[in-house]
């Protein structure tokens, strides 16, 4: 079980938790799990092409993974997958 | 809430916005949660050309004209405020030759879904023309017009700036 933090204007698509723990050994599935659970998320974190959205950080504890192996990063019991728009702009 | 921001932290972020010339800056000024002082400014590493560079379908604009904060160093940022009772206040980036206004692109980033991840936040915009700062703006989120409300900081300029 991965713990994963939800950005304040999701949470209504998961009866307002700040906070779910989620089953999954990788981000991709525990992404996968959190949408079984709680229809909505992927259409918000994945883009139309299947790719997560570029304006969201995915933090594995405290590594965004973008810089280490992206969907398919590790999870491990306990670790904890922080879900963050990115602050970015033109 | 309208925020105070002193000509000190306004000239900090100036002085970097001119120093990344001809690329965007940006960075965040924290200050004590709950209420309007934004005191402690902190310059964030703009990543958007390692991005372009390694994905530029993606990432199609490069520094000069976007920027994406590190997403590490902003999270150290914020956890270290947290521990003190401080909070980000304000967003700050810079415009390089393209002056001071809140974009398409600076609009659908702070609202990811629609709507902003964090409606108190204010967002400064730097215009920066041939490496001189020129003008600065703040924009707020207005919940009954749905949009960001511009808030001129000309007064704040020293005056050898205008």
């Amino acid at each position: 079980m991965a713990k994963v933090r939800i950005p304040t204007p999701l949470q209504k698509l998961a009866e307002n938790q700040a906070e779910l723990e989620v089953s999954g050994t990788s981000v991709k599935e525990v992404l996968a799990n959190l949408e079984a659970k709680y229809p909505g998320f992927q259409e918000r974190l994945y883009d139309d092409k299947g790719q997560l959205r570029r304006f969201i950080n995915f933090y594995v504890n405290e590594e965004d993974i973008r810089f280490a192996d992206g969907e398919a990063t590790i999870l491990k019991e306990d670790d904890e997958l922080s879900i963050v728009p990115a602050i970015a702009g033109g | 809430m309208k925020l105070q921001i002193s000509s000190y932290v306004l000239d900090m972020m100036i002085y970097h916005a001119e120093k990344d010339y001809p690329e965007e800056t940006c960075g965040v000024v924290i200050g004590p949660k709950g209420k309007s002082k934004a005191i402690g400014v902190f310059p964030i590493k703009n990543i958007q050309n390692d991005l372009h560079q390694k994905d530029p379908k993606q990432y199609s604009r490069d520094a000069k004209t976007a920027y994406f904060m590190d997403p590490t160093q902003l999270r150290i940022v914020e956890k270290e405020a947290a521990k003190k009772n401080f909070e980000i206040k304000i967003i700050y980036h810079s415009h390089p030759d393209h002056g001071v206004y809140f974009s398409e692109e600076d609009k659908a980033m702070a609202c990811p879904w629609g709507e902003p991840n964090d409606p108190n936040l204010a967002w400064l915009v730097i215009g920066v023309a041939q490496a001189k700062a020129n003008g600065a703006s703040l924009f707020y989120w207005d919940e009954e017009k749905k949009d960001f409300l511009e808030k001129n900081l000309k007064q704040n300029f020293r005056s050898e700036r205008i």
